[in-house]
């Protein structure tokens, strides 16, 4: 089960290294009621990590799990997510979240357009290909 | 520095000159840094070469010389490269069996990059020959380079013992004299904490110093790649080469590379120094407190102010890291799908989410496993604030403390790791345990400030007394772009310390 599960204010994010605002600290932001919620269900008793969790996670993951290395993972991640409670020490309310550090030194480039890979090199290293293109199993079901 | 084991200069100057004026010649430096890694294969450290590429590109470096063209700044020098750095002549696998190539995995097997990584192209540029790609923990994830599928790195100070990690191959290449210098990369600790427990020097340079390009991503807003080498201003030359702007890396910052390699003969006159206490606290072995506090009576008697500073959020490093860390690399592993490269397990009739699993699950070892469920665990729905957006609010709070704590001096002196080099198989069934080992190194990661780690002695394990002496570093760090005044201090304080001296509790 999922404790705080239910709570909708967080998203499941794909790109976490390229968050949508580079926040840096001096910088204010905007703290959303989701966060005030999130500090209140986190202030519970340390949760534990279950089976179904590591599989549910697992399956977000995209990874396939030995069943005898299920109990063993639970363990791990209970113990580790234990222990990363400690942030709640910390009233962090005021503070600003920092995703990069040094952007003010990142230069642009100009904008041109230059070749990419050539297909036959980018084809070259893949399991399975055919003549222009990756192979990979059928993944949209048949009506 | 003695040069008595072999012919050849081992200081990375010293050897490009030799080769560059004929006293040496880069066939000479490859060959004996091939039979090296021949020799002492039971280390473990390099897990692809080809003495053929290495000696064609030294033939063909002499005879440039020979025709009387510049040979670079590095001529000649053999540099061991980890093996999470893309190179088109030498498999890179990263530790990991999902990049096995057309189903054979072990050494000299693996992917082929089409390209190499900005800073291998910048070695070769300036005439350094890779000599091989380095072992490391799989994906950069471990501290002991246990977690390798190409089995560990000895520690050649006692080979019972771990070389640290991730960048154990790097740093055992270069203490095994097996090359004069080594890439690794750091994430959290990940070149410091392996140069500190195998006697060379580490350099995490500052976040946006050196390009990324071609480094295959571990927690990108954290990963850097830097040198390793017997002494500092070996390693402040081959940062001034590999450092500054790149069009392939946005992150890579337009700040002007320094000069590192001169700065190493300023010394540490008018250099303030602070000593954070919270890295002096429980955990900290009693005698690698000895020695590192010994560097600090050094640096006082040489007439340098030090004072205490506070660190308030240091013990919260930890914590932070792998929150952030796993996030980060949950979300750059989901590359290695079995689609574009590497291994692919497809039973008969799976459709694609089997082939991803399946393929996934045969690939990737237990630690990259943990850090890819807690990553995606922190990053799910319901927790994304609780712990994703929170350790990010406590990453500035430990940029503050940096910040507060470089306005009162100019460089910080801590020990690097906590205990000496451990023995293999100590920790691998407690990963909190392993975690530990970067407790000093993971808060300048999270700030992405400077951080250098310098022999300065050796201990005796507290468990085997009359064991090997095993080395410590001590860890000195200085502000984002700070890199001259940290070599300044760095070259200084090696010219202090005697690294052979052995420390009691």
């Amino acid at each position: 089960m999922h404790p705080g599960g239910a709570v909708g204010c967080g998203k499941l994010r794909s790109e976490p290294s390229l968050p949508p605002t580079q926040t840096t600290a001096g910088t204010s932001t905007t703290v959303s009621p989701c966060d005030t919620f999130q500090r209140l269900i986190t202030a519970a008793p340390v949760m534990a990590i279950t089976r179904d969790d590591v599989l549910h996670v697992a399956t977000l993951a995209r990874l396939e799990l030995d069943e005898s290395s299920v109990d063993s993972l639970a363990r791990d991640l209970d113990k580790i997510v234990g222990y990363v409670q400690k942030l709640n020490e910390l009233d962090t309310s005021d503070v600003p979240p920092t995703s990069q550090v040094a952007v003010e030194a990142a230069p642009q480039r100009p904008d041109e357009v230059k070749p990419g890979v050539p297909r036959d090199q980018a084809l070259a290293e893949a399991p399975r290909s055919t003549d222009d293109g990756f192979r990979v199993p059928a993944f949209v079901e048949e009506t | 520095m003695s040069d008595s084991q072999s012919s050849t200069p081992r200081s990375v100057a010293a050897l490009a000159e030799a080769v560059q004026n004929g006293a040496s010649s880069a066939e000479q430096s490859v060959s004996e840094s091939l039979a090296a890694i021949r020799d002492k294969a039971n280390l473990n450290a390099i897990v692809h070469s080809d003495d053929e590429t290495a000696l064609a590109f030294a033939r063909a470096l002499d005879e440039r010389i020979r025709q009387g063209k510049p040979g670079g700044r590095l001529a000649g020098v053999p540099i061991a490269i980890k093996d999470a750095l893309a190179t088109v002549d030498y498999p890179t696998t990263c530790g990991s069996k999902i990049l096995t190539r057309r189903g054979e995995f072990g050494p000299g097997h693996g992917w082929r990059a089409p390209y190499d990584a900005t800073v291998v192209a910048r070695l070769r540029a300036e005439g350094a020959i890779i000599i091989g790609k380095a072992n490391m923990d799989e994906f950069a994830m471990g501290s002991s380079n246990e977690t390798s599928a190409y089995g560990p790195v000895r520690n050649p100070a006692d080979e019972s013992r771990i070389p640290g990690g991730s960048s154990g191959g790097s740093a055992v290449a270069v203490a095994a004299d097996l090359a004069p210098a080594a890439l690794g990369s750091d994430t959290g600790g990940s070149i410091r904490q392996p140069a500190a427990l195998c006697g060379v020097v580490g350099v995490k340079p500052s976040y946006g110093r050196v390009s990324r390009y071609g480094l295959v991503a571990f927690a990108s807003s954290l990963d850097q790649v830097g040198p390793m080498t017997r002494d500092v201003r070996s390693a402040a030359r081959v940062l001034e080469v590999i450092s500054g702007r790149d069009a392939h890396d946005s992150t890579a910052a337009d700040t002007p590379v320094g000069a590192y390699e001169a700065a190493c003969e300023r010394g540490l006159e008018g250099l303030t120094f602070g000593l954070p206490e919270e890295y002096f606290e429980q955990g900290l072995d009693p005698a690698v407190r000895k020695a590192v506090e010994d560097v600090v009576e050094r640096v006082k008697a040489a007439g340098n102010a030090v004072k205490p500073v506070r660190m308030p959020h240091t013990h919260y490093g930890v914590a932070t890291y792998y929150i952030l860390a796993t996030a980060e690399a949950s979300s750059n592993l989901s590359r290695f799908d079995g689609v574009r490269y590497g291994l692919r397990v497809e039973e008969q009739g799976a459709d694609l989410k089997e082939m991803y699993g399946a393929t996934r699950n045969a690939g990737f070892g237990p630690e990259v496993k943990r850090r890819i469920l807690l990553g995606t665990y922190v990053l799910s729905a319901g927790y994304y604030d609780a712990y994703y957006g929170k350790a990010q609010r406590v990453r500035t709070l430990i940029r503050r403390d940096f910040d507060e704590a470089f306005a009162e001096v100019d460089v910080l002196i801590t020990p690097t790791s906590p205990t000496p080099a451990f023995r293999l198989g100590d920790r691998v069934d407690d990963p909190l345990a392993m975690y530990m080992a970067d407790v000093y190194t993971l808060p300048a990661s999270l700030a992405g400030i400077a951080g250098i780690s310098v022999p300065c002695g050796t201990v005796r394990a507290r468990d085997d007394a009359g064991g090997a002496a095993l080395p410590v570093g001590v860890q000195l760090l200085c502000p984002g772009f700070g890199e001259e005044r940290m070599f300044a201090a760095a070259a200084g304080i090696e010219a202090l310390v005697d690294r052979n001296a052995v420390f009691q509790a």
